[in-house]
């Protein structure tokens, strides 16, 4: 089948098998490294993607799924401000963390920053509870993403 | 320190693909243990291949720290999965068809997987060692302590799994692997291929967790990939998936330590210990020498003893391969020790914390291993530092007051707690010599554009020893942290710096890296850019032997002392882990930050280790639905570690920490659980199963009103019976 959806901003085609999961159509069709299965199990977290504004992970969906959709993946914001605010509040924050979980960590961070409201630590803790990942420190990590929450108000107020 | 750096573009095996790459597909045995008579295979279409031992010959073994494994089963197989043939195609999903129409036939032999009574023949390599006369003292002593301690196997649960690459390049071949020691690669798939060393160009990829997984297995297939790729003459990729990763790839080795130590309420000093151990490695004990001299090493410990007898045996069974987790044999010998040390405690009775003090060796003295503790390595202080920051003495104190209140049927509380105690001493490297005998190169760049390259064979490690690494060059460079880079280990480049285990990265390569930076120093105002240098690790004269020619493998020791505190509540019987403290000495610390980020990583894996990370084999094989219920931990599942770096000398050298939080917190850990169950618990993980017998043997023994309690009295004033 031909799935048409957006991909980072930018419209695209591709050819996927029906029984194919989404992570495993953008990783061999549209070349998106970011994402990983990750473990065993059928959800590690680490295949996070935006959709339509909401965090999904995309092993769990059907490659259908994506039709017509707007998809946001951790390439699709590399070069977004927001980005270099959360690269600089965990820096900040001592945030040294296993490179294969980086990516979907800070685009969790990206998807809370932007909703531009209250970020809740217990919507943050059940966020980051979906990654698996030895190591981490749970505090740090909310305290980082306070902070790119605040780089980013004073960023918009200053513009 | 440098931004973290976001990679999407580290060299992962799993994202790697070639024009006209062919994929291969593993065939495997579904034996245990079984003679192969027959391979079928249907016709295969163009550019398909089946390659089994027979297309190799005498090429089809790897000669591995002294254990010979074939890349494919030659006459028998000896363990469930293991590799018949490989199968190659372009196609994944023929591939996958056509491997479903492969019959093999074997001849089903016994196999040999209770490892609690095996034949003698399954004993892979016994040692024995003795200090002092454990007769003797036994017979002079009027009390004996008894445990029996079982770890079992933990998989390193890769976030990448393993695979390989083969590329024909012209007469060479390419190979990109997520093994951890490029070097020994190499040289396994020249052996394999029959090609020269020279022809063979490695390229590292990116291993994921420090784990030791990646110590020798990434080997095999990357021999297999070779060999397919020279027949093929096309580029071959094995990429395991997360499935196979999990069924078929080498995980930490189980265990069962039985220690006895005898006491004499007259005599303190008197303390003699017999300890029986049994390592399963499964079907190919790699580095079996090596792992045994690490746990006997830690079981022989750091307390005063007047006399000492280990036996020890790695078994060689029909299960997948097991061995190495996040250190070798250390992290099992130190959970039986200071496990049993809790149970010295509670029966004598004394204050785990006080009696650790009262017996612990000091400064001057010598272990039993002949080595003399040197004064800048009193481990006193990591205790009296822990035991500090967890209120450790008062908080034990009232919940073992509380666990007899239970026991009497005084109190109901809503939550029972529990706090527990362990410390550990970790060698860095290899024991004595083994470290002279391994290449321990390092390379550093400084190129015309005023940047640096490290050049170095194997990853950091971790994203905070990469920052170490950076941070000395940078330091004694004066240049900024963007301005480092680490080039991607290869064997065409990087000189051989070893395998990156046992903390090897930060022990071993930041030293020397501080070497090449210091050599670069002094020529790069002199000789035109670029300059490289490369320097190797070697150990300090003086310590190499002692006054009674004992090798000394470093002049000291990073120690740790861990506190777990846990509850349970009694109505869901739910753990809840409170809070987990450390202290750490380790030498100087590079970075302070990096050292954290190694050692959050540890204590994340001990606490699976220690209760979420159940695996059990079940006739030689695990089951697939099983491997599902496998859970690592995640963000948030324990409470944050808190951990003090105790640095008492900025000169010291840099020690291995990483192994620190593995041979600490499961003891301590099993502790916590036990005195806030009430139960004796002696083996790790603590799964549901495990807790539920532990009960029925508690209930079943109060009923009878006849202890089985692992306390003998000679003396038979107590009443304990064993």
């Amino acid at each position: 089948m031909i799935l048409s959806f957006l991909l980072n901003g930018a419209p695209i085609q591709v050819e996927a098998y029906p029984h194919q999961d989404l992570m495993t159509t953008l990783r061999d069709e549209c070349g998106i490294t970011s994402i990983r299965r990750g473990s065993i199990q059928q959800n590690s977290g680490l295949s996070m993607i935006l959709i339509d504004g909401l965090p999904l992970p995309s092993v769990m969906l059907p490659s259908f799924r994506a039709e017509g959709c707007d998809i946001l993946t951790y390439e699709g914001i590399i070069n977004s401000d927001e980005h270099r605010e959360i690269l600089q509040s965990f820096e900040r924050s001592n945030i040294i963390i296993n490179p294969l979980v980086l990516p979907t960590l800070i685009l969790m961070t990206y998807w809370l920053i932007t909703e531009n409201r209250k970020i809740e630590e217990h919507e943050v803790r059940e966020l980051l509870g979906e990654i698996a990942c030895r190591g981490g420190v749970t505090s740090r990590i909310l305290t980082a993403v306070q902070q790119a929450h605040n780089f980013r108000r004073m960023r918009i107020q200053h513009e | 320190m440098g931004a973290p750096s976001s990679k999407t573009d580290l060299t992962c095996i799993s994202n790697l693909s070639r024009e006209e790459m062919l994929h291969g597909l593993i065939i495997r045995s579904h034996k245990i243990h079984a003679r192969l008579l027959n391979i079928r295979c249907p016709d295969l279409p163009q550019d398909f291949y089946l390659i089994s031992a027979s297309d190799l010959g005498v090429r089809n073994r790897a000669e591995i720290l002294g254990c010979s494994i074939p890349l494919f089963v030659e006459e028998n197989c000896m363990y469930f999965g293991e590799p018949v043939a490989l199968l190659i195609g372009p196609d994944q999903e023929r591939l996958r068809a056509i491997g479903e129409q492969i019959q093999i036939t074997f001849e089903e032999l016994e196999a040999s997987l209770d490892r609690e009574n095996l034949p003698d023949d399954c004993i892979f390599l016994e040692r024995s060692y003795t200090y002092g006369d454990p007769e003797k003292d036994f017979a002079e002593c009027n009390r004996t302590i008894e445990g029996t301690y079982r770890n079992g196997i933990q998989d390193h649960h890769y976030l990448e799994p393993m695979g390989a690459l083969a590329e024909p390049d012209g007469g060479n071949l390419k190979i990109y692997s997520p093994g951890t020691h490029i070097y020994l690669i190499r040289d396994i798939v020249a052996a394999a291929t029959g090609m020269s060393k020279r022809s063979i160009h490695v390229f590292g990829c990116y291993p994921g967790d420090d784990l030791d997984g990646k110590l020798w297995y990434p080997a095999i297939l990357a021999a297999q990939a070779a060999v397919a790729a020279r027949i093929s003459g096309k580029a071959v990729r094995i990429l395991h998936s997360h499935e196979e990763d999990a069924l078929y790839s080498p995980k930490r080795a189980a265990s069962r330590i039985r220690i006895t130590t005898a006491v004499s309420d007259e005599n303190s000093e008197k303390r003699s210990r017999r300890v029986e151990l049994d390592i399963d490695m499964g079907s190919y004990p790699v580095g079996a020498e090596d792992f045994l001299e690490r746990c006997v090493y830690q079981l022989s410990g750091r307390y005063r003893l007047s006399s000492l007898e280990i036996k020890a045996r790695i078994l060689r069974t029909n299960s997948p391969p097991l061995g190495f987790f996040d250190g070798w044999g250390d992290s099992i010998g130190s959970f039986a020790l200071e496990t049993h040390y809790n149970r010295c405690a509670e029966l004598l009775p004394a204050d785990p914390g006080q009696l650790r003090s009262d017996t612990l060796a000091m400064p001057g003295d010598r272990l039993v291993s002949g080595v003399r503790i040197r004064s800048d390595a009193d481990p006193g202080h990591v205790l009296q530092a822990v035991i500090r920051a967890s209120d450790y003495s008062r908080k034990h104190a009232a919940y073992e007051l509380q666990k007899k209140r239970r026991g009497e049927g005084s109190i109901q509380t809503d939550a029972q707690r529990g706090i527990g105690l362990a410390i550990a001493f970790h060698p860095p490297l290899y024991l004595g010599e083994k470290e002279r005998m391994q290449s321990s190169a390092v390379g550093l760049r400084l190129d015309g554009d005023g940047s640096a390259t490290i050049l170095c064979s194997m990853y950091p490690g971790s994203a905070g020893a990469e920052q170490a690494w950076k941070k000395i060059v940078s330091e004694v460079l004066g240049l900024k942290i963007s301005e480092i880079r680490i080039e991607a280990p290869n064997t065409v480049t990087c000189p051989d710096c070893g395998p990156e285990t046992l903390s090897r990265s930060i022990t071993i390569c930041s030293k020397v890296l501080e070497n090449c930076a210091q050599a670069i120093n002094k020529r790069r105002f002199r000789d035109p850019l670029p300059i490289e240098v490369h320097r190797s690790f070697r150990l300090p004269r003086s310590n190499k032997k002692d006054a009674r020619d004992i090798p000394d493998a470093y002049p000291v020791y990073a120690s740790a002392a861990a506190v777990v505190e846990t509850e349970i509540d009694p109505g869901t019987m739910k753990l809840n882990f409170r809070g987990i403290w450390l202290a750490i000495d380790g030498g100087r610390i590079l970075q302070q930050s990096a050292a954290l980020q190694r050692l959050e990583q540890g204590v994340y894996s001990a606490m699976g280790f220690l209760h979420s990370e159940v695996l059990e084999l079940e006739h030689g094989r695990l089951q697939p639905n099983r491997i599902l219920g496998y859970r690592i931990p995640r963000f948030g599942d324990f409470p944050d570690p808190q951990i003090q770096l105790i640095q008492p000398d900025r000169n010291a050298p840099s020690l291995g920490i990483g192994e620190l939080p593995g041979m600490t917190i499961p003891a301590a850990g099993i502790q916590a659980i036990s005195q806030a169950s009430g139960l004796y618990l002696d083996q790790i993980p603590v799964t549901a199963e495990n807790f539920y017998r532990y009960l029925q043997e508690q209930e079943s023994s109060e009923e009878e009103d006849f202890e089985m309690m692992p306390i003998i009295d000679d003396a038979g004033t107590e009443g304990g019976l064993s």
